[in-house]
This record gives C-alpha cells, sequence and structure tokens, in this order.
C-alpha cells in the first residue's frame, strides 16, 4: 500500500469535517422544516415492517394521497417511470383532517388555506391501469424503538390516528407527531 | 504471494536441477522473494476486520433505537465516534503505521454511514432511501481519494454497488448511472493507489449489471444485448490490449470478465429465459433460436477463449473456459435438444469436432516447436 501522503493528518480532518458538514446539513434542513413548516394533520393506516439499516418502522400510508388517475392529463400519464409530483392539501370547514384536492406533476400555487406537499408518482404501466394514482410523499415510515411498532400498530387499529406533518414552501415533508384518539402521544423533539 | 512463492520455489528446484539457474542465483531469487513477501501482515488483517465489526457494531445500534439514550445524545456519541475515528487514522499515518491508518478510516466510514441512518430515523426520513446510501458511498470515496486509502476503495464499491442495487429494485428497470459511476471510481482509483484488486471489484459490479441488463431492459429477454457487450468487451481486450497496457495493464483481465458476461448471456438465452408459451416446442431458445445453434456457439466462445488462454499464457481465460465448457455441456446433457437420440447425435458430432481440432492444435504445435529448435 503506497499510500503515506504529506499531510495525513490534515486531511482525514478535511473528510471528518465534510462528513460532519453533510451531516449538520441534513439535521439543519429538517429542524428547520419540523420547527417552521405549516402544521397540518393527517389520517393514516399504517402496516408494520422493519428496515434493513434504521431499525424497526411504522409504514403509514395516507388515504389522502390516493388519488383518481384523472388528476394527470393524458400526456402526463404517458410519461412513465418514477415522477416528481404535487398533492394539494386543503382543510373542510370545520374539520381538523386535511384533504386531497388534486395530484399533479406540475407544483401547483396553492391558496391561503391549502398546502402543496412534493412526492413521487410511479407511473409504470402496470401502476397507471388502475383507476387510481398514489402520491408517496416521503414520510411514509415513522421509525420506532425495537418491538414498540406492534403497540402502536394495536392501538391504531382500535382507535382513529392522525399524523401531524409539517410542510414547508418548497413542498418538503416531515412528521412532526402522531395523534391518537385526539391526544398527541409522539410528539418528535428537534434534534 | 505464498501461492506465487510456491510455484517459484517448486521452479527453482526444476531450473537448478537443470542447470539454468546457479545454486548462488537460486538463493538470491529465494532471498528477494523473502523481503517482498511481507505484503498484507496479520496486524492490518485483524484491524480491518474489526474496524468492519466495529462498523456493524454501530449501525445495528442505531437500528436498535435505544430510548435510554437522548438521539441528540447518539447523534453526538456517533459523530464523536466518526472525529476519533479519522483522528486515530491520522495519528496513525504519521507514525508510518498505515495498515492502522487505514483499518481506522474504514470505522470511520463506517461511523459516517451509521450517523446518515440515525438522522434519517430521527426525522423519519422516507423520501427515498437510496439517496442517504449515496451520499455514504459519496463520504467513502472523498476518505478513499483524499488519503489513497485502498480500504476506503474497497468501502466505496462496496456501498455503491448497495445503492444501485436499491435503485435497481425501486425502478424496477435498469439503473443508467451504474456505469458513469464505475467510470468515476476507476479513474480515481487510475490516478491514485492502482489497486488492481479494486479494478476487479469495479469489473464485477459491472460485470453483474450488464448481465442484469438482459433481465431488465425492453421486453425483458435482451441476452443477444448482454452478449454482445461481452464480446465487444473481449474484442477491445484483444484487439487494444498493447495500447491498453500501456496506460494500466488490464486487457488480460478484462477478456476474462468479456468471456463471463457474454457465455452468461448465451447460458441464460439456452437454458434460463425460456418461452414458456411455446413449451410444445422446446427446440427454440426464448428469441426463436434453435437452441443447437446457440449451444454451438457456446461452445466455439468457450474452445475459443480455452485457444487464446492458452495461447497467450492468460491462466484465468484458461480455466474460466473450463468451468465454462463444463456448465454447458451439463446443462445441455439435462436439458436435451428434443429427443435424447438427437442430443446424443449432438455430443457425438461435437465430440468428434473437438477431437480433429486437438489433431490439429497438436500437429501446429509440433511445427512451431521443431521450428524453434532448428531456428535456436
Amino acid at each position: 500500500m503506497r499510500s503515506l501522503s504529506k499531510r495525513p493528518l490534515l486531511l482525514v480532518l478535511a473528510v471528518a469535517l465534510a462528513q460532519t458538514m453533510a451531516l449538520g446539513w441534513m439535521v439543519y434542513g429538517h429542524a428547520m422544516l419540523i420547527a417552521h413548516g405549516r402544521e397540518i394533520l393527517l389520517d393514516v393506516t399504517p402496516v408494520d415492517p422493519r428496515s434493513l439499516f434504521r431499525g424497526d418502522y411504522v409504514t403509514l400510508t395516507y388515504p389522502a394521497a390516493m388519488r383518481p388517475v384523472d388528476d394527470l392529463t393524458e400526456a402526463d400519464r404517458r410519461a412513465g417511470g418514477i415522477r416528481t409530483g404535487y398533492l394539494m392539501l386543503e382543510k373542510p370547514a370545520g374539520a381538523s383532517v386535511w384533504q386531497s384536492v388534486r395530484a399533479s406533476l406540475a407544483k401547483p400555487t396553492p391558496a391561503a388555506d391549502q398546502v402543496v406537499i412534493r412526492g413521487s408518482i410511479d407511473l409504470s404501466a402496470n401502476w397507471i391501469d388502475n383507476s387510481q394514482i398514489f402520491v408517496r410523499p416521503g414520510i411514509g415510515a415513522y421509525f420506532v424503538p425495537e418491538g414498540e411498532g406492534r403497540r402502536i400498530e394495536r392501538s391504531i387499529r382500535d382507535g382513529s390516528v392522525q399524523v401531524i406533518v409539517a410542510v414547508d414552501e418548497e413542498g418538503n415533508a416531515g412528521i412532526k407527531g402522531i395523534v391518537i384518539e385526539g391526544k398527541r402521544i409522539y410528539d418528535e423533539p428537534l434534534l | 504471494m505464498v501461492l506465487y512463492r510456491g510455484r517459484v520455489e517448486k521452479d527453482l528446484e526444476r531450473w537448478v536441477a537443470a542447470g539454468h539457474v546457479s545454486p548462488e542465483g537460486a538463493r538470491a531469487i529465494r532471498r528477494d522473494l523473502a523481503a517482498r513477501a511481507s505484503g498484507i501482515a496479520m496486524p492490518s488483517v485483524l484491524a480491518i476486520l474489526a474496524a468492519v465489526l466495529l462498523s456493524f457494531g454501530a449501525m445495528l445500534f442505531v437500528a436498535a433505537h435505544w430510548q435510554d439514550m437522548s438521539r441528540l445524545a447518539r447523534l453526538g456519541i456517533l459523530s464523536g465516534g466518526l472525529w476519533a475515528a479519522y483522528g486515530l487514522s491520522g495519528w496513525f499515518f504519521a507514525r508510518q503505521m498505515a495498515g492502522f491508518g487505514h483499518a481506522a478510516l474504514l470505522l470511520g466510514i463506517g461511523l459516517f454511514g451509521a450517523s446518515i441512518m440515525l438522522v434519517a430515523q430521527m426525522y423519519h426520513l422516507d423520501g427515498h432511501p437510496p439517496d442517504a446510501v449515496l451520499l455514504w458511498a459519496g463520504g467513502a470515496f472523498l476518505a478513499a481519494v483524499l488519503l489513497r486509502s485502498n480500504a476506503a476503495y474497497a468501502a466505496t464499491i462496496a456501498i455503491g454497488a448497495v445503492w444501485s442495487g436499491m435503485e435497481t429494485a425501486m425502478l424496477n428497470g435498469v439503473h443508467w448511472w451504474l456505469p458513469p459511476a464505475v467510470v468515476l471510481v476507476g479513474a480515481a482509483l487510475a490516478g491514485t493507489t492502482r489497486w488492481r484488486p479494486g479494478f476487479h471489484l469495479l469489473a464485477m459490479v459491472l460485470s453483474v449489471w450488464v448481465i442484469a441488463l438482459g433481465f431488465l431492459h425492453g421486453d425483458r429477454h435482451e441476452f443477444e444485448i448482454v452478449t454482445a457487450i461481452g464480446l465487444m468487451v473481449m474484442a477491445v481486450g484483444l484487439v487494444g490490449g498493447a495500447a491498453i497496457d500501456r496506460v494500466l495493464a488490464l486487457s488480460r483481465p478484462a477478456i476474462c470478465y468479456g468471456l463471463v458476461v457474454a457465455f452468461s448471456g448465451l447460458y441464460v438465452l439456452q437454458f434460463i429465459d425460456w418461452d414458456y408459451d411455446r413449451l410444445s416446442e422446446p427446440w427454440r431458445a426464448a428469441n426463436g433460436m434453435p437452441l443447437w445453434q446457440l449451444a454451438l456457439a457456446a461452445l466455439a466462445l468457450v474452445l475459443g477463449s480455452l485457444w487464446l488462454g492458452e495461447h497467450r499464457d492468460n491462466r484465468p481465460l484458461v480455466w474460466l473456459g473450463y468451468v465454462g465448457f463444463s456448465a454447458e455441456i451439463l446443462s445441455l446433457y439435462f436439458r436435451t435438444l428434443g429427443t435424447l437420440i438427437d442430443t446424443s447425435l449432438f455430443f457425438l458430432m461435437a465430440g468428434l469436432l473437438v477431437a480433429g481440432l486437438a489433431a490439429l492444435a497438436y500437429f501446429i504445435h509440433k511445427r512451431r516447436s521443431g521450428s524453434a529448435e532448428a531456428v535456436s
């Protein structure tokens, strides 16, 4: 191994600094989103798998993320592959849970009482044959301590469950907490 | 290295007995080999293994989602460990203990990955999981290039392979970013340590990608493309061999990888990618070609490689040729070309043909060595 450089210590510290900055940038972005994003409440239905790297999690699917295929134009549907898509949501008067209005490939401009979430839409052949499309919003996993997943799942089966989601101007969404039967059960700290 | 020394030892005894090498010369050769034999030392190997174990331990620590410690404390521990690992690495390098330096670097890379996973867990990130793995591979690549570390290159390639595998699974299609990534890492490797096993790792990843192409591209039965790419690589290695080897001596292994890819394509066409709608007509492969034609092509490829390997003293190519030959005839034996009597006929004809080739090769060899003796 011919690998002794002149200033190895400086170089490894440069590597450590670059990697720490990458981590810090990830943390900063998401902490900002949780702290300052607009808060909305969404209904969920969960399943319980385990991620290879990140431990146990509850998979959350959002009924609001299912949209009729007619939301997209014929040309949009033919785009194929996995595309960036947007989901427009609004809160019906008197309700606490937000409902979806429309899915689209281009970013819509929301009115004051609306929010837009960015996600991905799978337009592969097997999907566009269906009458529904699904906007994957990137908030489909809630990580829990080992073994805790089943407990949450049980309480979810018994009662109604919602997720508090923070959304920023660009449409990025992050999970802020979980509400079970009207009570905030899991509240996410910023860090 | 040990294998090489054993081989030289045997040859030396023979050469000394025949008088080609003096006993004094043999001693000098043995001394030279012993001095170079240090190669990969046991302490470094163990240190590398320790770094891999510690990295997996850290990843499982993240996955366990241990609640007795706040997540900020967990992130602090991981990033503190990351700095400690890199600091230790720099300390070892400065003390000329490069083996331990590379191991500590590997640990730093592992802890970087664990930290990424922890952040993803903290914020329930579920957008596009391969991106996190790509970031990890990028961090490993940076360490590999800056520190000229082969261990870090190996980590980069392994993590990069995981990234491409995840992308492929999500796309359920061809992941076109892999070849450029392989070229990028290969160029960096060529510009820094020129570590041969690293090129082999890259070639293996690329070979798997090309073979998978047949299953993923177009109508998902495109193994003609796989075979064509393999043959092209072999041709480039043959024709441009001298030019390639002036830059980097890679043309001989390239021919081997080309053979593996080309043969794999032919093999899948013959024995795996059957058109099940046409089972009543088992003489043809899915692309409509008769099996015996494909089998003949595969045998020609394998025999050609055997000849090439012997001719150019490319031992791995010879062994791959034998493996391919065995796989081909065993699979044909079990598949059968239509009826058993047809298959029997095919084997008998192929046997006679190869026996004829053996005789031809013998006469060519005899004339060559005869004329060589006449010249000397």
